[in-house]
């Protein structure tokens, strides 16, 4: 008897600017959507375990997609994208991932996303508070300059196997080395996206000023950072969201950058709590 | 461990590796080791250990260089080393890891190169 995994991959048709992209999405559960966004250069596989985590999808209606340029999400389908450079920022971002809620209907999602997904994250409960029940950011920092470099994209370094190395020293030693071997495996697949997804990462999003106007009564922030994330060290981490009012971090004990790809097992406990906390907290606003 | 008995150490442990065996073919490349104390120059052609000369003199050239205090490079070494520790990037970004010279060398050999710093928790380092 074949096995079968829960989740079920789809397409569909949203508009962003005008731009038309078919989205891949992995989907399984019910309840209250938790729309996920995976790390800059990657895809949706990184929330693989999340999605067959019966404990949170019987509450909980798991939505993972694929960003445009990465993993089964093309490029634009009506332009020659081809013949321009590829450039990812917080305006477009930020439309992609409100145009794909509207496209499912999804009523006030919690929003998770890590690493990049976590920068977005914030500029969405910044700007968007409305749109989301609540944002979880993993990994993410308010502002992340200096990633945005030439090397990501110079044949003299080889960026298929140069930028998952990269990302190799961001994870927990802790950690698996089957599921961290995964993440190198999903970033050399996503590689000719990463330079791009890096102008947003490291120039176009900036928060510096922004921190003291997001409403967590709005949409509630609940931020997790990784012992072992050098990128967004957990005590980096900390001291920006007490610029956020009302937002709460989680320490994640042992785990690096991309703790829901690199170890499950270890992350869930931490996600579990940041889900009680927005329930919490959703009580009490409904209060 | 004098440089040169680590030199040998070092140079077994990489040729029957099989992560840098798997992906070894390409890797070539040159690199100091500073590590305050003691240093070495690693030589790889395709995956395979060259040459290694302990305290290289001042006119020897290589690719790039990767350099930090004997505690940084004792903290790296540990079986499971702490946060910030994990790697050269880490180090460079909490400790005093500095990555010096051709960058595009560096990236385009990182999988093998990573892999080498990791044997170092097993071989250990030159005193």
């Amino acid at each position: 008897m074949a096995h079968h995994a829960q989740a079920v991959g789809r397409y569909v048709t949203i508009h962003v600017d005008e731009v038309e992209y078919e989205v891949f999405y992995l989907r399984n559960g019910q309840g209250q959507p938790l729309v996920c966004q995976h790390a800059a250069g990657s895809h949706n596989h990184q929330w693989r375990s999340l999605l067959e985590d019966s404990e949170i999808t019987r509450r909980y209606d798991v939505i993972a997609y694929d960003l445009a340029y990465h993993g089964k999400s093309d490029p634009p389908a009506n332009r020659n994208w081809w013949e321009s450079e590829y450039r990812l920022t917080a305006d477009h971002f930020m439309k992609f991932v409100l145009r794909f809620c509207d496209a499912l209907n999804l009523e006030r999602p919690i929003f998770s996303g890590v690493s990049f997904g976590g920068n977005l994250a914030l500029q969405l409960a910044r700007y968007h508070a409305d749109r989301f029940r609540a944002v979880l950011p993993i990994g993410a920092m308010h502002h992340s300059p200096g990633f945005h470099q030439e090397i990501w994209r110079s044949p003299r370094a080889n960026p298929a196997r140069a930028i998952p190395a990269a990302m190799w020293d961001s994870l927990s030693p802790h950690s698996p080395e089957r599921d961290r071997r995964l993440v190198m495996h999903h970033a050399s697949q996503g590689a000719a996206a990463f330079h791009g997804d890096t102008y947003f990462y490291s120039v176009d999003h900036d928060l510096r000023q922004e921190l003291g106007n997001i409403d967590c009564r709005a949409c509630p922030v609940v931020l997790m950072s990784g012992s072992y994330d050098y990128l967004a060290p957990p005590e980096a981490v900390e001291a920006y969201a007490r610029k956020i009012p009302g937002s709460v971090f989680i320490e994640l004990d042992g785990l690096g950058h991309l703790p829901m790809a690199e170890n499950y097992p270890a992350f869930r406990r931490y996600l579990l709590e940041a889900l009680k906390v927005v329930e919490r907290k959703s009580r009490v606003s409904a209060a | 461990m004098q440089t040169s008995e680590w030199a040998g150490q070092f140079a077994s442990a990489s040729d029957v590796d099989p992560v840098v065996s798997a992906h070894g073919r390409g890797f070539t490349c040159s690199y100091l080791l500073d590590m305050g104390s003691s240093r070495a120059l690693v030589e790889m052609v395709d995956g395979r250990v060259h040459r290694i000369t302990p305290d290289p003199g001042p006119l020897e050239s290589y690719d790039f260089a990767l350099r930090a205090c004997a505690a940084t490079w004792r903290d790296m070494a540990q079986t499971v080393p702490a946060p910030g520790c994990q790697g050269i990037f880490a180090a460079s970004a909490t400790r005093d890891m500095r990555i010096e010279g051709d960058i595009a060398v560096l990236m385009r050999n990182l999988g093998g190169i990573t892999r080498q710093i990791e044997l170092l928790r097993q071989v250990g380092l030159p005193q």
